[in-house]
């Protein structure tokens, strides 16, 4: 059960003077609470070794685990198809975009990881989410289902790795290209 | 010599991804931790925090209804939150530098890359419970230290406005005194 802190009143920042500041040595209740004597290192490599095998038993899971997440992922694709103009259909495609990216790497699917971070460049970086263009979302979305399908697991693998390759690089440029754009615009609106 | 007893902490997940959440905690677990509880939201991750009080948090940086760093933003305000010193560690696949300083900036103690694994998830913990950071407080920020080290080397100006800095425990004023 956890140690309910002792209450303490800090003072409120907004009384601060600006540019002062104060160094705070916080209360120790968790060292308190949670340190005990004993050897530390033994326990330490115990623990770790435990934790890796609870891995290793979860993984058996991951590949099913994938190919539910791809499944979401091609059906928020088909909403966000169906109306890119639809704030929602844009959030839940980035929100399933995003998740896949966390988690792929730990499933042992390191390039859909890389093949989501590009996606979700897609959808942060571009100064407008009008001008996210759909076939770019649709060859990272065709490229994860492939490597899922396929069981693309390892590195290093020649071909995925030339894909992940291409889409960062071809996603990178294009983002680069609509922020110019985007610039190049808003100094036309203030000068003019 | 001294370790840390994980079966007495108490850790709150917070991770949109039921997956990531059940990995985190079987991990969790195998370190000994018995009092482990999830939230796949931000306003849940709040309410379980109010209610609850653990001894450490796991978050994600993007969650839904609550984004993750206001979260942190809002456990960090000293006049409201319940435990404004609790250790949070970042868990997440949002690695470029720009989520790093915002999450610096927003108060988390530490910063951990998925894949995370179970050796750095560990040795994590472990340093928040065994070494906790110092915090500072400004106008505009209350958090963990962000400086990790002095830097010998640096003979400029104090830039944290009036010089050194006093250690300020005075400031705590338990309930009721």
């Amino acid at each position: 059960m956890s140690t309910r802190a002792p209450q303490t009143r800090i003072a409120s920042p907004a009384k601060m003077k600006p540019g002062s500041h104060e160094v705070i040595i916080p209360p120790s209740t968790l060292r308190d609470k949670a340190l005990k004597p004993g050897s530390s290192r033994r326990n330490d490599m115990r623990a770790i070794e435990r934790a890796e095998k609870a891995l290793q038993a979860l993984s058996c899971n991951f590949e099913e685990w994938m190919r539910d997440e791809v499944n979401s992922l091609l059906q928020a694709r088909s909403r966000y198809k169906a109306d890119p103009t639809a704030p929602e259909a844009l959030h839940e495609l980035f929100r399933v975009a995003h998740d896949m990216k966390g988690q792929a790497s730990t499933l042992e699917y390191p390039y859909v990881t890389r093949v989501c971070m590009s996606l979700c460049s897609l959808f942060e970086d571009l100064p407008s989410k009008d001008r996210i263009p759909m076939i770019l979302v649709d060859q990272h979305v065709d490229a994860i289902n492939a490597m899922v399908r396929e069981g693309v697991r390892t590195d290093p693998h020649p071909t995925a790795e030339a894909l992940a390759a291409r889409l960062a690089g071809v996603t990178a440029d294009y983002v680069a290209s609509e922020m110019k754009r985007a610039k190049a615009a808003e100094a036309a609106a203030s000068a003019g | 010599m001294a370790r840390v007893a994980f079966d007495e902490l108490s850790i709150l997940i917070a991770d949109s991804n039921a997956n990531m959440r059940q990995i985190v905690r079987a991990t969790l677990r195998s370190f000994g931790v018995r009092n482990i509880e999830e939230a796949e939201d931000g306003a849940s991750c709040l309410e379980i925090f109010q209610n609850s009080c653990p001894d450490v948090l796991i978050t994600d940086i993007k969650l839904p209804i609550i984004d993750g760093l206001e979260v942190v933003r809002l456990i960090r305000t000293p006049d409201t939150s319940i435990s404004p010193f609790i250790p949070i560690i970042i868990l997440t696949a949002d690695t470029e530098k720009r989520h790093v300083i915002a999450a610096r900036d927003a108060g988390v103690t530490e910063f951990l890359c998925k894949p995370v694994s179970p050796r750095s998830l560990y040795l994590r913990i472990k340093s928040v419970v065994e070494t906790p950071r110092e915090f500072v407080r400004t106008k505009q920020f209350f958090g963990p230290d962000r400086r990790r080290f002095v830097c010998s080397r640096y003979n400029g100006v104090e830039r944290r406005g009036t010089g050194g800095g006093e250690l300020a425990d005075s400031h705590f004023e338990e309930a009721g005194s």
